[in-house]
Formats: C-alpha cells, structure tokens, sequence
C-alpha cells in the first residue's frame, strides 16, 4: 500500500491505516527510536505512541511525505522520553554523543532567549542545500536520526574516521553559519 | 539557542532531507544478510560441483565433456571419468567402449573406415590414458558396433564401441556432427525461428531431451545455427500437430 492510501484510511477513520503504517514504518519507527533510546521496551512504547498520535494528526493533517512524517513524530516522542531518562539520570551514550557533538555548534550558552526553532529550522534547511549530497545523508543519519558513527560508516562504506572527519568538517561550517545569520544563542 | 534547540530544529527541516537520508532498517539489514549468505552458498557449492570427483563419494554422477579441437574435425567426445566408461560421438550418434577387451586384428566385415582425428578421453581401463588418434571402421551391414583403431607403441589394438542410446543417461544434451550441445533454454511457438539462425541440418534421433515440458521421446528436427563459431545452436522440432518446439541450444565446452 503506498503513502497515499495510508493517510487516505486515517482521513476514513479506517483502523487498517494504524495496521499499514505499522507494516510498512514499524521497522524504520523501531530503529529510529531504538537508536535514540538504546532501550528496546522504551522504544515499542514510543512506537506505540507515534502510531496513536499519527491517528490523532491525521487529520486534520495531511502530510504529502508521510515516512518523514512519521520519522519526526517517533523522533519527537523518542526525545521526549529521552529527556525524561536524562532527569531521571539514566545515560543513553549514543544519544548523549550527539547532543555533545552539537553543543559545538552552539556559539553560545549564555543567552537569555530561545531561538525561534522554526527560523533556526530554515537556516538549516540553507545549510543543508549548500552541502553535497553525502555529506548531507551523514549529517541526517546523524543528527536526525541519531545513527552511530559505526553504523553510518558501514552503510556507506566507508571507515569511521571518515565520518568522525566529515562531520566534524560538517558542524564547523554549520556554526559559522548560525553565527553568520546573527542566532546568538 | 540551545542544544536541545538545535536538536529540535533538526527535526522539523524539510522532509526531503529526511527521507533522503532514511535509516536503513533492520528489516533491509536481514535481507542484505540473507542476500550475502545466498551468494556464499553459491560460490561454496558451484566450487564443490566443479570438482567433480568429490561428489563420486556420495554417488552422484557429474560428467566432464571434451570435444574436438578441430572444427573441421569428425568426432567429439565426451570423457566421463565418474561413469567409468569413455564415451565417444561420431556423427550425431553416442558410442561407448564395449568392454575391456582390445583386439589386435579387426574382425571380418569391418572395413569401412574414417579417419578419427581426435580422440580426447582418459581410458582409465587397459592402461591407457590420453588423447588419440586413430581410425573408425563398421561393418555396414551391422552398425551397431564400430571400432576405433588405437595404434600405441607400434601395436594395433581395436577397441570396440557400441552404438549408444542417447535417450537414457544423458538429459538436456544434444548430439550433432560429432558435437555435444547443452540445452540452455527452450521454448514452444506456432512462429517460424528468427531469421538470422542459418539452416546447418538436420538431425535423428535426439534424445529425451525434453521431459517434463509436455512433450518427451525422441524426435527429428532441424539445427540452425547462429555465430560464426557455432557457439548457439537453434533447434526445430516440428511436432505432430504441425506446431513447432524450438530450443537454444548452446555447445558444451570442455
């Protein structure tokens, strides 16, 4: 079935649609949260909770690439249980890994506003048209997706240095940007 | 900003981005693992039937085939070393030894004869290995047996071959000329063959080549050819109702 039938069954109040998604989505839900929590029973419920939310969004919303859809409501909801785990002092490395990795293109910390993320949304959206493909795909699987550097190594068939090297490569040119954009952060 | 901004904003970027850059599933990682255990098994069992005599041990029979070096060249042969019986094709038809027993005067009536150019076996039997050269005689009012003079170190021997019934050993092959030919794919059309096959001849006598496609015996039919090497031969089979079976066939290197 494909993405347009999907959303066509949650517009129908059809419960097939919870069914399809989780047919065709419930690996890629699975692995997104798994990679963000580390935690295979935190990681069904989340899976669990991305598919009653979809049917909550669904409509009003009609989303015209549905796997991303998908993909930031698991991701949203993997955080926030993520943030959750973080209060409660539980260490997800690979998670923690990121958000350090990101600090660094932080200017800075001291600030007494929160960026609006949606115009900070944008400027990346710059930012990742400005870079070659690859690049792009590694900082996603990256930072989107919360992939090791092990994983995203293998799957692109190169060595783990190399993707150390491009995404450090990739966060330096992102703050020079965010700094170049005036988000004083 | 913060981090937990940053993260954020990351997250709602453009959809493109994110389905261009989709994880790749655990789901597609078992598949990819699946796939790279086939092509191992592959690898590991095409190198184990190439080697034929491995599989003797449990009794299974892989033939070896060689043929003449010489296009221009009579016979062809094929050397079965798991059959223990050196086989031999002159003309379209399959001859193997008869048994251990060498003569070393031609029996009466045996005076045809045809130059053997090349003969390519391994006789295990007799204490004789190797390639041949010699010549074929019958007795044209019993073609049912040949014999094919071995001269080796001075001393004739005649070593008789029987005529043999290509149907029952021998599936998906195809004798013509002195050739082996492997059937490689076959299909059933009420159409003529394409034109660029060009007529060679015909042939009698071909085996039980094709059982289990509704139709199996032997039969008649025409050989095309297409090459100049002859490497693809294109078979017609007129059958009993007019129509026509046609097959490629492709000549079985040694």
């Amino acid at each position: 079935m494909n993405d347009i039938e999907i959303v066509n069954l949650y517009w129908a109040r059809d419960e097939n649609a919870i069914l399809e998604t989780d047919k065709k989505y419930g690996e890629y839900c699975h692995c997104i949260a798994q990679n963000i929590l580390a935690n295979k029973q935190d990681s069904e419920e989340c899976v669990n909770d991305t598919y009653l939310k979809l049917w909550n969004a669904i409509p009003p919303n009609r989303p015209n690439k549905f796997k991303a859809f998908v993909a930031t409501v698991v991701r949203n909801l993997s955080l926030d249980m993520y943030r959750i785990k973080k209060r409660e002092k539980a260490v997800i490395m690979e998670s923690e890994k990121v958000f350090l990795e990101l600090s660094g293109c932080v200017p800075s910390q001291n600030l007494d506003s929160v960026a609006d993320e949606i115009a900070l949304a944008e400027i990346l959206n710059v930012f990742l048209a400005s870079i070659p493909l690859e690049s792009r795909k590694i900082f996603m699987r990256r930072y989107f997706y919360f992939d090791s550097v092990k994983k995203i190594a293998l799957d692109f068939g190169i060595s783990e240095s190399k993707v150390k090297v491009t995404m450090h490569r990739l966060r330096a040119r992102l703050r020079d940007l965010l700094e170049r954009e005036g988000v004083i952060l | 900003m913060t981090v937990e901004n940053l993260v954020n904003a990351i997250g709602i970027v453009d959809e493109k981005y994110i389905e261009e850059a989709a994880v790749i599933t655990r789901k597609r990682f078992l598949w990819v693992k699946i796939a790279y255990l086939s092509a191992c098994f592959v690898i590991i069992f095409s190198v184990l039937f190439s080697i034929p005599e491995l599989f003797k041990i449990v009794g299974i029979n892989i033939s070896s085939t060689a043929q003449s070096t010489d296009n221009n060249a009579i016979p062809g042969l094929i050397s079965s070393p798991m059959m223990r019986q050196p086989m031999f094709f002159y003309k379209g038809s399959a001859y193997w030894s008869d048994n251990d027993t060498c003569l070393y005067n031609l029996p009466e009536g045996y005076t045809e004869k045809s130059e053997l150019i090349y003969v390519d076996y391994s006789l295990i039997r007799d204490n004789f290995e190797g390639n041949m050269k010699g010549e074929v005689y019958w007795n044209p009012n019993d073609l049912s047996v040949m014999y094919i003079a071995e001269n080796k170190s001075d001393v004739v021997r005649y070593i008789p071959y029987k005529i043999r019934e290509i149907s029952s050993d021998i599936p998906n092959h195809f004798f013509y000329d002195g050739k082996v030919y492997v059937i490689t794919s076959m299909w059933y059309t009420g159409n003529m063959r394409p034109e660029e096959f060009k007529f060679l001849g015909s042939i009698k006598n071909v085996g039980n080549v094709f059982s289990g496609i509704d139709f199996e015996g032997n039969f008649e039919g025409n050989v095309y050819v297409y090459g100049e090497n002859y490497d693809i031969v294109y078979h017609e089979i007129r059958l009993a109702d007019g129509s026509y079976m046609y097959s490629v066939l492709k000549e079985r290197k040694k």
